[in-house]
C-alpha cells in the first residue's frame, strides 16, 4: 500500500470509525483500524456488535491493506505537522506515516485476520432524510435503559415501520419516549430493536442537510448507508416491551405549557438537588386552576416558582426525578405542548398541542 | 500541641450487675448471666464478683462453670434491659463532652479535650461516683492521652476504680503488662508474638515498627502505634457514629440442622430480621454473605452479589438459601447459620414508580414487607409468620430482630 491523502480528511475518517473500535478487547486486531487501499482508501472499525466503514479519496499508487492500533494511529495523525500525508505499508506489517519533516513507523497486523463485516445486505429498504433520522434518535435515546444486566431489550431503540409510518421508541422502565414520522412512499412492516449505543453513533454520523440515508434492515443486522460512511450493527433479538399497553387511555387533568418555560423552572429548582442525589424530588403542584408551582426543598435550600397555566380537570401534587423532565424538555422544539396527569401516582404525559409527532411519559416518585 | 484527655469507662460485670439491681438477693450468692442451654446458647455471658472468686470465667460453658461452682445461680439474659441501662449511662457521659463513642454495650470512650472540665482524673472520679449513685452500677475508668491506653487503664483496676496512665508513668505501668492486654492482640496475634518471645507490651515495642511490619503487615504498624501510645484515632462524636456498613444476624439453632427444609426455614427467618433492619436504617444491600458452622465447629463463609441493591427478604432470602445449599452436603450437621447484608447504599424514601412487571412486583413486595414490619412492631415478631417456619417450631420460635445485640465494631472496620 502506498498513497497520499489530506490529514484533515484522514482524521475525520479515523475519528468516525474509532468510535466503535473496541478498547482492551481480547482480540488485539479489534483494537485496531483496518485500512484498505483499492480504488479509494477504506477505513473500518468493529467491536463485535457494530462496525463502521468510511470511504475516502486518496491518491493511491500501490494497493494494499493493514490493521493498525487505533489509539496510536489517531494520536499520530492528529498531531501531524502538515495537511499532506503519505502512507505506506512496508514488510512485516509496518505502516509508514510521513508528513512535513516527521516520519512514523507504526507496528500493525496482517489484514487477512481481521473479521469480515458485511456492509451489503438487502431484504427491505427505508430511505429518510439524514436530519430526520438524527432528530428522531436524539429525541428518544435518552429514555433507553442502561441496565445491560437485566433489561437487555430495553437497552435498544425499538424501530417500527407500519406501511408509511416510521416510529422510534425508547423505554427504561420509568419513562417512555416515542417519536413518529410519516415517510411518503414507504410500504414495509418491520419491528426490530437496535442497540442504543449504535444509534448514538448513527445520530453523530448523520449530516444536517437534505441528504438521505438508506436503511437496510435484515434478520439479524441493520445497515445505515449514507454513501461514504456505512454502519452495520447486530440487532437485539430479545422481545421488546409492548409500549402501547402502558399508555393510559384517559388523563384526569391537562394543561398547555411552553416547554421552554417549564424546562427553565425545573432546571432552577434542581439547583437545590445535588447531582444524582435521588433522595429529593422536584414537586409539581396546582394550588388553583391558574397556577402551577415548581418547587424543591433539600438540605441545601429551597426553590419555588409559579407558572401561570389554564388547568382542565383535577389538581395534582406530584413528585418527580427532575432529570427525567430536563432530558425530555431539552429535546422538544415545539413552542407549546400538552401536559397531562393521571392522579398523583400516575404518569405525566407530554405531547404536541396537535398531531402525534412525539409522545413522552414520565412516572412519578411515590412518597 | 497539648495532649488529649481521654477516658475509657467500662461498666463492670455489666449484665450481672443489672440483674443484681433487679433481684437484690443475687448480690449475696455467686450468680451468672448465661444463654439458654436448651437452645444451646449455654455459655457464661457475665458473672458477679462471688462467682468470679469461685473461678467462673466469661465465655465458658455452663457445665464447666457448675463444676467449679456448684451453687452458681444462672439468670437468662434480658438484652432490652441492658440496652436501657447502657443508654442511661451514655446520657450521663454526654453531660461532660459531645465526643462519646460506644464500644460494645458496656464500654465508652470520652474525649474531654477542650471541654469546660478537662481534668481527666477529677471527671473520672465524679463519673464513677455518679454512675454508682444514680444508676446503682459500678464502672472502672481509665484516663490517658490516647484511646488504647485509656482502655488498658480501665482494665487494670476494677470494679469501681480509676486508673490514670500518664506520660510519667506509662513506661512502668503499661510496658510490663502482658501483651494480650493490648487492644487487638487476640489469640492469633498473641500466639505469633509468644513464638518470637514477646510476652509484654514493652517487648513488643522493642521489636520496632519495621520488624513488626515485616511480620504482621500494616497491622504490625498499628500494633506499634497502639503499644507506644502514639495512636491518634479520634473519639467519634455522639450521635454521629460511623454509618452502618453491614447488617447481619446469626443463630445457633436449638438442634443441629440436617435437612434442606430446616436450613431454608432458619435462613428465611434470619433474612427477615436482616431485611427488616435494613429498612429501619434506610439502606439497601448489593451483596449477601452467609456463614455456616457445623457440629465440629468448622466455619464456612461465602458471599454473592445481588442483581440490584435491595432491602427485600423476597430477594435476599432466596439468594442466601442458594448460597448455603450450594455448599451444604447431605449428611452434614449444621450448628449455626448467619446471614449478612453488606456493600450497603443509602436509599431514598421516595420510590420511583415503574411500569416494568418485575419492578411493580418488587414495589408490591416492599409494601408487603413494610406492613409486616409494622404488624410485628405492634404485636411481636411471632404475630406474622411464614409457613415454612412451622416445619420445626423449636428452630424458628425466635424473635431474631428483638433478640439482636449489636456487637462492638473494630478499629479496622467490620
Amino acid at each position: 500500500m502506498k498513497l497520499t491523502c489530506t490529514r484533515n480528511h484522514l482524521m475525520d475518517a479515523i475519528s468516525t470509525v474509532q468510535r466503535v473500535v473496541a478498547t482492551r478487547s481480547t482480540d488485539k486486531l479489534l483494537d485496531g483500524i483496518l485500512l484498505v487501499a483499492d480504488q479509494e482508501l477504506v477505513l473500518t472499525g468493529y467491536d463485535n456488535e457494530t462496525g463502521i466503514e468510511y470511504r475516502m479519496e486518496a491518491d493511491i499508487s500501490r494497493k494494499g491493506d493493514i490493521v493498525v492500533p487505533a489509539k496510536y494511529l489517531s494520536e499520530v495523525v492528529r498531531k501531524l505537522p502538515d495537511n499532506h500525508v503519505y502512507l505506506e505499508v512496508q514488510d512485516d506489517y509496518i505502516l509508514i506515516v510521513e508528513s512535513g519533516n516527521s516520519k512514523f513507523r507504526l507496528r500493525g497486523y496482517p489484514a487477512d485476520k481481521y473479521p469480515e463485516i458485511r456492509f451489503v445486505e438487502e431484504e427491505s429498504r427505508i430511505v429518510v432524510k439524514q436530519k430526520t433520522l438524527r432528530d428522531m434518535i436524539n429525541q428518544t435515546i435518552f429514555a433507553a435503559s442502561t441496565d445491560y444486566h437485566s433489561r437487555s431489550a430495553l437497552t435498544g431503540l425499538n424501530l417500527i415501520c407500519e406501511r408509511d409510518s416510521l416510529t422510534l421508541v425508547a423505554i427504561d422502565g420509568f419513562r417512555l419516549a416515542i417519536r413518529h414520522e410519516t415517510v411518503p412512499g414507504m410500504d414495509i412492516n418491520i419491528n426490530i430493536v437496535i442497540p442504543a449505543k449504535a444509534m448514538a453513533e448513527i445520530a453523530r454520523i448523520m449530516s444536517d442537510g437534505e441528504e438521505e440515508v438508506v436503511i437496510l434492515p435484515s434478520h439479524n443486522y441493520i445497515i445505515f448507508d449514507k454513501g461514504n460512511v456505512k454502519l452495520v450493527t447486530r440487532l437485539i433479538k430479545s422481545e421488546y416491551m409492548n409500549y402501547r399497553s402502558i399508555i393510559p387511555r384517559e388523563a384526569d387533568s391537562s394543561l398547555i405549557i411552553s416547554p421552554e418555560v417549564l424546562l427553565a423552572a425545573i432546571e432552577r429548582a434542581s439547583i437545590m438537588i445535588e447531582t444524582d442525589d435521588r433522595r429529593f424530588p422536584v414537586t409539581l403542584s396546582m394550588p388553583d386552576n391558574d397556577t402551577m408551582v415548581i418547587e424543591s426543598r433539600t438540605n441545601i435550600g429551597e426553590a419555588k416558582e409559579d407558572i401561570p397555566i389554564a388547568l382542565a380537570g383535577d389538581r395534582v401534587e406530584i413528585d418527580f426525578n427532575p432529570r427525567f423532565f430536563i432530558e425530555v424538555l431539552r429535546e422538544i422544539e415545539d413552542e407549546r405542548v400538552t401536559l397531562t396527569f393521571s392522579g398523583s401516582l400516575g404518569p405525566c404525559s407530554i405531547k404536541p398541542e396537535s398531531g402525534d409527532k412525539f409522545f413522552y411519559m414520565i412516572l412519578p416518585l411515590r412518597r | 500541641m497539648a495532649d488529649r484527655v481521654i477516658l475509657h469507662v467500662d461498666q463492670n460485670s455489666f449484665y450481672a450487675s443489672v440483674e443484681m439491681l433487679r433481684w437484690p438477693v443475687l448480690r449475696d450468692v455467686p450468680c451468672a448471666v448465661a444463654g439458654d442451654p436448651v437452645n444451646r446458647h449455654g455459655i457464661i455471658l457475665a458473672k458477679n464478683q462471688l462467682a468470679k472468686k469461685a473461678g467462673v470465667k466469661t465465655a465458658e460453658t455452663i457445665w464447666e462453670a457448675k463444676q467449679k461452682c456448684p451453687d452458681l445461680i444462672l439468670v437468662p439474659p434480658d438484652y432490652a434491659r441492658y440496652i436501657h441501662y447502657s443508654r442511661l449511662a451514655r446520657k450521663l457521659y454526654c453531660e461532660y463532652t459531645d465526643r462519646v463513642e460506644s464500644f460494645g454495650i458496656d464500654e465508652c470512650w470520652l474525649d474531654l479535650t477542650g471541654c469546660p472540665r478537662d481534668d481527666g482524673i477529677a471527671v473520672a472520679e465524679e463519673l464513677r461516683r455518679r454512675v454508682k449513685e444514680e444508676l446503682g452500677l459500678t464502672v472502672s475508668v481509665g484516663v490517658s492521652w490516647n484511646k488504647i491506653y485509656a482502655k488498658l487503664g480501665s482494665d487494670l483496676k476494677k470494679p469501681d476504680a480509676v486508673t490514670a496512665i500518664t506520660r510519667d508513668n506509662y513506661l512502668d505501668v503499661v510496658y510490663p503488662r502482658p501483651v494480650e492486654e493490648l487492644l487487638y492482640v487476640g489469640r492469633a496475634t498473641s500466639r505469633k508474638l509468644r513464638r518470637i518471645g514477646v510476652r509484654t507490651i514493652g517487648e513488643l515495642v522493642d521489636l520496632g515498627p519495621s520488624y513488626l511490619r515485616s511480620i504482621f503487615g500494616v497491622v504490625g504498624l498499628s500494633l506499634y502505634t497502639f503499644a507506644t501510645g502514639l495512636d491518634e484515632t479520634p473519639v467519634t462524636k455522639a450521635g454521629r457514629e460511623v454509618p452502618v456498613k453491614s447488617v447481619g444476624n446469626s443463630l445457633t439453632t436449638h438442634h443441629d440442622l440436617y435437612t434442606e427444609q430446616e436450613i431454608k426455614a432458619v435462613t428465611y427467618m434470619l433474612s427477615e430480621s436482616v431485611t427488616s433492619r435494613l429498612r429501619d436504617v434506610g439502606m439497601a444491600a448489593r451483596t449477601v454473605q452467609i456463614s455456616m458452622r457445623d457440629y465440629q465447629l468448622y466455619n464456612f463463609e461465602r458471599q454473592a452479589s445481588l442483581p440490584f441493591p435491595t432491602q427485600l427478604c423476597y430477594e435476599i432470602a432466596p439468594a442466601a438459601t442458594r448460597l448455603i445449599l450450594n455448599h451444604f452436603e447431605q449428611g452434614q450437621k449444621i450448628r449455626s447459620l448467619g446471614v449478612r447484608a453488606c456493600n450497603l447504599i443509602p436509599i431514598s424514601r421516595l420510590k420511583q414508580q415503574s411500569y416494568l412487571p418485575h419492578e411493580k412486583k418488587r414495589e408490591a413486595m416492599l409494601r408487603l414487607e413494610e406492613t409486616i414490619d409494622d404488624l410485628r412492631g405492634r404485636y411481636g415478631g411471632l404475630s406474622v409468620r411464614r409457613g415454612i417456619s412451622l416445619v420445626d417450631r423449636s428452630l424458628t420460635e425466635h424473635d431474631i430482630k428483638r433478640e439482636n445485640v449489636i456487637h462492638p465494631i473494630g478499629f479496622f472496620g467490620p
